[in-house]
């Protein structure tokens, strides 16, 4: 990692990084405090120098605005808080009321904790790689869009691997999983299953890309499956 | 037909837009420490923007409308500023004031204000339009470093001239010019820090100092944090 990172607050919080860098910042913005504090306090900042932009919209946007929220449902509150993830300002009703909810989830999935424990080691084991594959001398970089979801990768050829990130992918019901697949002319390779939340997904290392020419992400019954049952809802291209 | 109203109305009017702005021209200054959400104080007894984003994470239609007559001027100037265009900049600003509305369980207090959040949600849109659409473009051409340099002036001078907020106006004049340069090329103008030091002909790593500086004079002037 380079000595300077703690500088890139300045940067990121003005997303003017390259989408590698910005992958490394986060990354070590989960570890550094101090960074994250001063991108909290640079981000009141340059909400100010939005403030400062303003212009009046054309006034039909309001009615178009209020007319269209009418039809998209809300994303529920995170319930499972990580560790060090407190809630604002949660009132003893709200903390009960989250106990439960969480008691009756455990009950009914007796496998969550697991699984989150499971994940947790997951990403610090596919930390490593990640890191490695971003930072790959020959790595390439890819992004693509479909609908409102877009994904990046970064490719090494050398290590035969890819960083597959995303965001903007809808939710999903709690039977249904986003998967990651390595697409070519002989059909679609499982890459794993991907960790979802907030509209983001987690960088995942896809590998053993001989023959694939593209990344794409759909979504699955619980568990994943062995070939693609619907239709992509995200492909990335890799990088010639 | 709603289409063509809306295609009539691009040009919105300046004077007067501030006028929703004026209980932010006092700003507390901070004494203790914490973070202050950034439209507290209001002096109108007009509920702030946190309380609303509550509101409508449960689903309350009334306070997002509020919500929108509240903030929709400072996202619209905003993504306008970055995409120049006023149709796409209309349609990006609809996508963040819909994203708002379906997020907003998942705004958290803790790490920050909620009009920080919504122009944290705003700028990476706007952003993310431009280098979408800068993506495509460059595999059709390699004219980048001119349009670069094309664009460079214009965003200068409409900050200059546009930057009605004296406070902000005044803080900004308080950078040094490089710092000042590389803010309004990189927050203003959506560009990476590698152009922004191609634009101002600069070493890499002196633009992101000096975006990490200026911002922290900014933020020093401006009595956000501290």
């Amino acid at each position: 990692m380079r000595p300077d990172i703690h500088h890139l607050t300045g940067a990121y919080v003005a997303d003017a990084l390259p989408p590698q860098e910005e992958l490394l910042f986060e990354r070590h913005l989960e570890e550094c405090s101090l960074c994250a504090a001063e991108v909290r306090e640079l981000r009141e900042t340059t909400a100010r120098l939005a403030l400062a932009a303003a212009q009046q919209p054309p006034p039909a946007l309001r009615q178009q605005v209020l007319a269209e929220i009418g039809s998209v449902r809300q994303q529920p509150p995170p319930v499972l808080s990580l560790p060090g993830q407190r809630r604002a300002r949660a009132t003893w009703l709200v903390r009960v009321a989250a106990v439960v909810v969480a008691l009756a989830i455990i009950a009914a999935l007796g496998t969550v904790i697991l699984r989150q424990q499971d994940r947790i080691d997951r990403l610090q084991a596919s930390n490593t790689e990640v890191t490695e594959v971003i930072s790959a001398p020959d790595a390439q970089t890819a992004v693509a869009k479909t609908g409102g979801a877009s994904g990046l990768v970064v490719y090494s050829r050398e290590r035969n691997a890819a960083v597959f990130s995303s965001s903007g992918l809808a939710d999903l019901p709690s039977d249904r999983i986003y998967q990651l697949w390595a697409i070519g002319p002989s059909g679609a390779t499982s890459e794993g299953l991907l960790d979802y939340s907030n509209g983001r997904t987690e960088p995942a290392v896809a590998q053993s890309l001989a023959g694939a020419q593209s990344l794409g992400v759909t979504a699955e019954p619980a568990g994943g499956s062995a070939a693609p049952t619907s239709d992509p809802v995200l492909v990335v291209p890799l990088p010639a | 037909m709603e289409d063509e109203q809306r295609r009539d109305s691009h040009e919105p009017p300046l004077a007067g837009a501030w006028d929703q702005w004026g209980a932010n021209r006092e700003v507390p200054m901070g004494r203790t420490g914490r973070l202050r959400p950034v439209m507290s104080g209001d002096s109108e007894g007009r509920i702030t923007a946190d309380e609303l984003l509550g509101r409508v994470a449960r689903g309350d239609t009334e306070a997002f409308a509020q919500l929108y007559d509240q903030l929709s001027g400072a996202i619209y100037g905003l993504v306008r500023r970055i995409l120049r265009d006023p149709a796409q900049s209309e349609e990006v600003t609809q996508e963040v004031l819909v994203d708002v509305w379906r997020r907003a369980a998942k705004y958290d207090a803790d790490r920050g204000s909620a009009t920080a959040w919504i122009m944290t949600i705003a700028h990476r849109r706007a952003v993310d339009r431009v280098r979408w659409e800068e993506s495509s473009a460059a595999r059709e051409e390699r004219t980048a470093r001119q349009t670069f340099a094309a664009a460079a002036d214009p965003v200068a001078e409409e900050v200059e001239t546009r930057l009605e907020h004296e406070q902000v106006r005044r803080c900004l004049g308080s950078l040094t010019d490089l710092q000042r340069e590389s803010v309004r090329l990189a927050y203003y103008g959506g560009y990476t820090y590698p152009q922004v030091a191609e634009l101002l002909s600069i070493p890499l790593g002196t633009v992101k100092t000096r975006l990490r500086d200026g911002l922290i004079r900014l933020r020093d002037c401006l009595g956000v944090a501290r």
